[in-house]
């Protein structure tokens, strides 16, 4: 017990925070109730408290009213394997390699082509690997900023290679 | 953010779906918030409440949240906003003495709450306030100094062993001990 | 054929980089094929019989990828050792790009980023679409008609025609080789028959035997495996689309992170018919669109947007814009009972 309170301890002060002790802080109300009473310690050592509340039961109540839009569940790794590294890790954020997506999405330019059939549809154009790049001209919608543009091109980069790398680890 | 702080783990796990570790996120803050909020908020009896906001508000946006800044001048930020809005729906003019995020990390707050409405709660406050310095006042002096290294100077364990001259694992043990000691004296109290 | 001097000359160069390359080019045109000795099939079993060859043939080929007025060259090596089937792929121009599948994991290698390999079974290789498609499951939303034979690659091959029954997917013609029933070209056309996508074989090499550099591969020690983060199938996506068009199929509900860009989480749901996926995607807005629809097209590939106050959701694959729209309209969260 001593000893997992020194590791509570520790974890408080940013030193050593590691899976297991986080963990049993977590699913633990016991544990709970001291790292509340060691926080707290802290907070009236430095003035920080005038007013003490516990409002975690409420707060939590509440979070679990709200519906749930675009989080993320939690990841059972296969920590089994010996040579797994991360994805993130391995590749940061706009690394992942353009032959996850095959055949399909490489460097994307988006233009809009004013053909009659396809009036307003935005056309995707690539980067072709021989290095040449297509003639295409970015048109910039006037009330779009370029930053804006361009983050949103990541992002739908992002999607259709995220598109590809879920057909190529679907089960 | 780096990997080893506490925030940047909890946060993690709550981006990963991990509800449960916000309770961590709540427990820790809870009271810095209810401080903040207290410069605004006149009515203590509404601070509970107004906290709770700032705490939903701050799960809703967390996946948003990218970590470039630390998190507590993020929350810290919403709670003023919050705040506002509060004073706002009250129909009362935000307090002259406008802090600015950035003074986020060094703002004390400790001259809050110059009104004499004192309830309950705030006698409460007082009276573990005046219990936790007992019990730091009765530590032994190498625990004092640790305990009072980390918490008010905000040392990493490696510069108070420098400090102390001692070993790292030392340092975490008299910081804990002083936590026990006077954790010993502070749980009857809260347990009520 | 739209481009037939591209084609020509393209063919014409590459054949003259790669001979060396390819040693054993059959030269089928200039012998008399008699496809008399054979018995004639129905389209479909022309279908079932491609199949088989693209899954269990030892073959070697060169191929062209036509979209957009861009064409891009590639190559592929299929060998099959005790009932498993090994791939190899790499683009011929530029950047060198290669993948190796095998037993269960696919490794890719290319210039500058460290290589990868990820636990995969799907094989997504050029024509293993309609290589893995259930015909018969299949005559439900498609029409299998024999269009007529004509020569590929040089090699006497007949065209298969496989028409949507509705206009909410594509239509494709596969060409296969009357000799080894391999696929030598697949078209995708949209509703008016403009061909959005085309993929043509212009060398086939079949042996009896795996390639000998193919099988040595196999030996070599793969990079490491990434991990991708695996959900968990009870947490659903906490979205359900209202509306699938016939034969499609959710084989996948839940929420990740597009790791590839800042981590985002999106709820997700994947739809699969057979020849085609479709990713849905669910997110909070980032940036508003001056429209609240937005299609973006590439070859038979559609990105379809649309944005409904807070929430963004896109639509992915290859199918008619018209599909992604009404798939989009019928998204809606899923009622929590508790």
């Amino acid at each position: 017990m001593k000893e997992i309170n020194q590791q509570l301890s520790s974890l408080i002060d940013n030193e050593n925070v590691e899976r297991q002790s986080l963990d049993a802080l977590i699913n633990d109300q016991a544990q709970q109730a001291i790292f509340s009473r060691y926080q707290l310690i802290g907070d009236v050592m430095r003035s920080d408290v005038t007013i003490n509340i516990d409002i975690t039961a409420q707060v939590m109540a509440e979070i679990k009213q709200q519906p749930v839009l675009a989080t993320v569940t939690a990841i059972k790794s296969d920590r089994s394997e010996t040579n797994v590294v991360s994805f993130v890790k391995r590749f940061g954020q706009y690394a992942i390699a353009a032959s996850v997506a095959g055949v399909v999405v490489m460097t994307s330019l988006i233009t809009t082509q004013p053909t009659v059939e396809n009036r307003g549809i935005e056309v995707l154009n690539t980067t072709p690997f021989g290095g040449m790049v297509s003639p295409v001209s970015l048109q910039a919608n006037p009330n779009q900023t370029k930053q804006a543009l361009q983050a949103r091109h990541q992002r739908l980069e992002a999607l259709l290679k995220d598109h590809q790398l879920q057909l190529q680890i679907q089960p | 953010m780096n990997e080893r702080d506490l925030d940047f783990q909890l946060i993690q796990r709550i981006q990963n779906g991990e509800q449960q570790a916000f309770t961590l996120l709540v427990r820790k803050y809870q009271n810095r918030v209810a401080n903040i909020l207290t410069r605004y908020v006149r009515n203590s009896g509404d601070i509970a409440d107004v906290a709770q906001e700032v705490f939903i508000k701050v799960h809703k946006s967390l996946p948003s949240f990218r970590g470039d800044s630390a998190f507590y001048t993020w929350l810290y930020r919403i709670t003023v906003n919050t705040a506002k809005n509060y004073l706002t729906s009250q129909s009362r003019r935000p307090p002259a003495s406008d802090i600015d995020a950035m003074e986020a990390d060094s703002y004390d707050g400790s001259d809050a709450l110059k009104e004499a409405d004192t309830p309950e709660g705030i006698l409460r406050s007082q009276e573990i306030k005046r219990v936790i310095m007992n019990a730091i006042e009765q530590l032994p002096a190498e625990l004092k100094a640790a305990i009072t290294l980390r918490e008010l100077e905000g040392m990493s364990y490696d510069e108070i062993a420098k400090i102390e001259d001692c070993p790292i694992g030392t340092v975490r043990s008299r910081i804990f001990r002083a936590r026990e000691a006077i954790d010993k004296q502070l749980a009857p109290l809260l347990e009520e | 054929m739209k481009k037939p001097s591209l084609f020509t000359a393209l063919v014409a160069t590459l054949l003259l980089f790669l001979t060396p390359l390819s040693l054993a080019i059959e030269l089928d045109g200039k012998e008399p094929v008699s496809i008399e000795q054979k018995e004639q099939y129905t389209a479909i079993e022309y279908l079932q019989l491609m199949q088989q060859a693209y899954q269990q043939k030892n073959y070697e080929l060169l191929y062209l990828s036509s979209l957009q007025s861009q064409l891009e060259p590639m190559q592929l090596i299929h060998g099959v050792v005790a009932d498993q089937q090994i791939t190899y792929f790499r683009y011929l121009n530029g950047a060198i790009r290669e993948s190796l599948q095998f037993n269960g994991n696919i490794s890719y290698f290319e210039q500058g980023t460290p290589a990868y390999t990820l636990k995969s079974h799907q094989n997504r290789s050029v024509f293993a679409n309609v290589a893995n498609f259930d015909y018969e499951k299949g005559k439900d939303n498609y029409e299998y008609v024999i269009l007529g034979k004509g020569r590929i690659a040089g090699k006497q091959s007949i065209a298969i025609r496989m028409i949507s029954k509705d206009k909410y997917r594509h239509s494709y013609v596969v060409w296969c080789d009357l000799k080894s029933n391999l696929p030598l070209r697949l078209d995708t056309l949209n509703q008016s028959n403009s061909v959005l996508e085309q993929v043509m074989v212009i060398s086939l090499n079949v042996s009896d035997d795996i390639n000998p550099w193919l099988k040595k591969l196999t030996q070599q020690t793969l990079p490491d495996i990434v991990h991708i983060p695996q959900l968990t199938t009870d947490n659903s996506s906490q979205w359900q689309p209202n509306w699938l068009p016939n034969g499609f199929d959710i084989i996948k509900d839940d929420q990740h992170k597009l790791v590839m860009h800042e981590n985002e989480p999106v709820s997700y749901i994947l739809l699969n018919d057979g020849i085609v996926n479709v990713s849905i995607y669910i997110s909070t807005k980032k940036i508003a669109l001056d429209k609240n629809q937005k299609l973006i097209r590439r070859g038979a590939t559609v990105l379809y947007t649309e944005q409904r106050g807070n929430i963004e959701i896109n639509v992915v694959g290859d199918i008619p814009a018209i599909t992604a729209q009404r798939l989009v309209k019928s998204m809606s969260l899923v009622k929590n009972d508790h």
